[in-house]
């Protein structure tokens, strides 16, 4: 190789590394491909919204639907593994968690946990929470609450929260009107 | 670095929540908007979509209608749809009140234009973004505004900007880069060097930053070497890591820095190594005719014309399997292998680098991976395939849904006529009379103040007793005997009497209390009964309306599918062409080095016979 060809290969090279010029699509048939796909996208999208909402009101009316969701408020002195939830002694669901799900909670995030039908009436909501607590000992605990269901849906929210003062977490159930 | 950045920039697309782990969250108000956020935070970004278009749909939005418009577009973004995110962040731009949310929407805008290849347009968003920024997104403006820069070539304003800016800590590194390559470009050497040597010497504690680390020694180490300081260069390619993504390319420069210093058996180390590497490597293909060169310079023109032939091997080698890797890609092979590859993030399958060397499809992936037209398309390809499972779920469920609202319908029309016969029956209108009955009665014993209306069964019977004994004491002769026992039957009648009297409020309010229960009781009753009746009227018409619904969405279930299935074709053929025009390109650099190495072995042949060598000539 000649000197100038080593010029020229380490021009190319410092070009490479130092240029961030992205390489775009030209031409008017791959512009034309990617409309498509992003037209398509959001068909999709829009479909599955109508679904959903189908989906609910089909199972879950709104006389008689019931959904419980579970948030963290920060959360430090308890790390999640799993939550039992019973509605009135049954078990309703039992969920084990990923270690990027407990990083959605921490953030911020709202897990819809249960989504079910109850008659109006009384029903006594119980969550059981597994996890580490402070100084990663092991940790189980229990929240419960007695909720009277109206004509209407109703939103019920596990919240694990922390308790500054003792260092220990806390966990509540919280009704939305 | 750009697209290495794209997680870093989705973390910053909330205005309330914060994105660190460490901080704790701003308090979702409306739980639609958190599960919305839930799906987000696992870069979930279809179903966060999905939740917020619902959520917005149901009207569930009270408290974060503006930040969730914002998130959308961000989202929209994220997941490709760059018209729509466009739409979406123009109408804030024309609407939004608060600057915050404005500067934003001008930051996603210049992002948009910049991918699709628009630097003006990118630049004049950025340049409307104003000063009512967070210290993180005035790094990301800075970032983005300085890539801009750079690629319009326009060196002087990059390092202006980028002099001015107080970044914050996660990126103040991307950022010197960028310094750096700037004042390099400029012709500020010294200025640039000492940007790009702090970025050489980060703290590495995850791949992006041992990556960019890299990336600045490898920068650094060409600059020198291009302005003839070889020492210094070599200083700086030794830094970069021996087993990372750039060491093919760090020890091509560091045999340079040798030739440059004259130091041709020195060169020789770092070559060698490299040479014995996989040749689909263009540095390795390189460094083919770089070593026999090197053995030119030092007068080995027998051993360098047996490298140069074996360069001339490994080049028609490589055609070769060139070759094989682009029948096997017009077979449909790399479709096939898209597919199977199951990871999330689209580049966890090319770290098995053995098993891909081995594959005629995949050998040349991680150099197409490293092209962004590639990149997006294979993501595209990917989200079809992830559209076609949707839908292929959900194409299942609307099944389901038909057969359970059929059964649903069949069950209402058999308990429909015990329910008519309830609400038929005139059982709420009788309680309501006897209601009406007791309170009026209720009403006439307080207006009289009769206590003995308010006594119980056992009370009432004990005075009738009484009553009937006095009758017939009254008929009895007046003998001492019958006297006392008129005595008697008197004073039990007043202790009754006493009794019942004196706990006739008690009792009054008490009677009131339980007329009060049945009133509320017959509310209900009312309620349930107009309940039973309403679900009586309207259930044939939801049931329809649930059958019209079902079966539209059915079809419109049919009509994506089909889409899907088209455009996943015309996109694996897109994605096809892609890497067969690389590795047409690739094929064209081999023919250009296989020219190179039969005119230099020639040329060493000619030098070693007119030198009147002594070596053997193979």
């Amino acid at each position: 190789m000649q000197p100038k060809n080593l010029l020229f290969a380490i021009s190319l090279l410092l070009a490479a590394l130092m240029s961030s010029v992205q390489a775009h699509a030209g031409d008017d048939a791959v512009q034309s491909l990617d409309s498509e796909i992003q037209t398509l996208k959001q068909d999709v999208l829009a479909l599955n919204r109508e679904l959903f909402i189908l989906e609910e009101e089909l199972l879950y009316p709104s006389g008689t639907q019931v959904a419980v969701f579970l948030s963290m408020d920060v959360g430090k002195y308890f790390s999640l593994d799993s939550v039992q939830l019973r509605v009135d002694d049954k078990v309703v669901s039992n969920y084990l968690y990923t270690s990027r799900e407990v990083e959605a909670l921490h953030r911020g995030g709202v897990q819809r946990l249960y989504m079910g039908n109850l008659k109006a009436g009384d029903h006594e909501i119980i969550a059981i929470f597994t996890g580490k607590g402070p100084n990663g000992r092991d940790y189980r605990r229990g929240a419960t609450r007695t909720v009277s269901k109206a004509l209407g849906p109703k939103f019920i929210e596990l919240q694990i929260v922390d308790l500054e003062g003792k260092e220990q977490p806390d966990f509540t159930v919280r009704e939305w009107e | 670095m750009l697209f290495r950045l794209t997680g870093l920039l989705a973390g910053m697309l909330l205005v309330a929540a914060t994105a660190g782990a460490d901080k704790a969250p701003a308090s979702v108000r409306d739980l639609s908007y958190g599960e919305v956020l839930y799906h987000y935070y696992q870069d979930d970004y279809f179903n966060s979509i999905v939740h917020l278009l619902k959520a917005r749909r149901q009207d569930t939005l009270d408290y974060h209608a503006s930040e969730a418009e914002l998130l959308l577009g961000g989202l929209d973004l994220s997941y490709g749809l760059r018209n729509e995110a466009g739409r979406i962040f123009t109408e804030l731009l024309d609407e939004h009140p608060r600057a915050e949310v404005r500067n934003r929407a001008w930051f996603y805008l210049a992002r948009l234009s910049w991918q699709s290849g628009d630097s003006n347009s990118a630049l004049a968003a950025l340049q409307a973004t104003g000063d009512d920024v967070s210290p993180s997104l005035a790094a990301e403006i800075a970032h983005l505004q300085s890539l801009v820069l750079l690629a319009r070539g326009d060196n002087a304003a990059t390092v202006e900007l980028l002099g001015n800016v107080r970044a914050d800590r996660a990126w103040s590194p991307y950022l010197d880069y960028n310094l750096g390559v700037a004042q390099i470009r400029s012709g500020a050497l010294t200025d640039g060097s000492r940007a790009l040597a702090q970025v050489g010497e980060l703290n590495g504690y995850n791949e992006t930053r041992r990556t960019l680390r890299d990336k600045a020694n490898l920068a650094l180490g060409y600059s020198y070497l291009q302005h003839d300081e070889p020492d210094r260069a070599r200083q700086y390619l030794e830094r970069v890591r021996l087993e990372g993504p750039l060491s093919n390319r760090a020890l091509l420069g560091t045999g340079w820095t040798d030739i440059e210093a004259g130091a041709y058996g020195r060169a020789l180390v770092p070559w060698l190594e490299l040479g014995s590497r996989n040749a689909t490597d263009p540095a390795v293909q390189e460094v083919l005719l770089a070593i026999p060169h090197a053995m030119t310079r030092m007068g080995l023109h027998g051993r360098a014309v047996e490298h140069y032939e074996q360069a001339i091997t490994s080049y028609y080698a490589e055609q070769a399997r060139l070759d094989e890797s682009i029948t096997a890609i017009r077979d449909g092979e790399l479709l096939l292998a898209l597919q199977e590859a199951a990871d999330d993030n689209g580049t966890g399958w090319l770290q098995d680098v053995d098993a891909m060397s081995a594959s005629p499809v995949l050998r040349y992936q991680v150099e197409l991976m490293a092209r962004h037209d590639f990149q997006e398309a294979v993501k595209n390809y990917r989200d079809l395939r992830r559209l076609d499972d949707n839908l292929a779920g959900w194409a299942g469920s609307i099944g389901a849904f038909s057969g359970m609202l059929a059964s649903r319908r069949a069950r209402h029309a058999a308990q429909r006529p015990v329910a008519e016969a309830a609400l038929s029956a005139a059982s709420i209108n009788t309680l309501a009379q006897r209601q009406r009955l007791l309170t009026d009665r209720l009403n006439t014993i307080e207006q009289q103040q009769d206590p003995m209306a308010l006594a119980s069964d056992e009370e009432n019977r004990h005075w009738l007793a009484l009553q009937t004994l006095h009758a017939r004491l009254a008929m009895l002769p007046a003998t001492a005997g019958i006297n006392e026992l008129r005595d008697k039957q008197r004073r039990l009648r007043g202790i009754l009497y006493w009794n019942v009297s004196s706990d006739y409020k008690p009792r009054l309010w008490a009677a009131k209390q339980q007329l009060r229960e049945l009133d509320d009781l017959l509310g209900r009753t009312r309620a349930a009964y107009a309940g039973l009746a309403a679900a009586g009227e309207g259930a044939p018409v939801d049931f329809d309306g649930f059958e019209l619904r079902i079966a539209e969405l059915h079809g419109e279930i049919d009509r994506l599918q089909t889409r899907t299935g088209a455009l996943r074709l015309a996109q694996g053929r897109h994605i096809e062409a892609i890497a067969v025009a690389e590795l047409e390109q690739q094929k064209q650099r081999l023919e250009q080095y296989l020219v190179q190495a039969r005119y230099a072995m020639a040329q060493t042949r000619d030098t070693a016979l007119n030198s009147h060598t002594t070596e053997i000539l193979p």
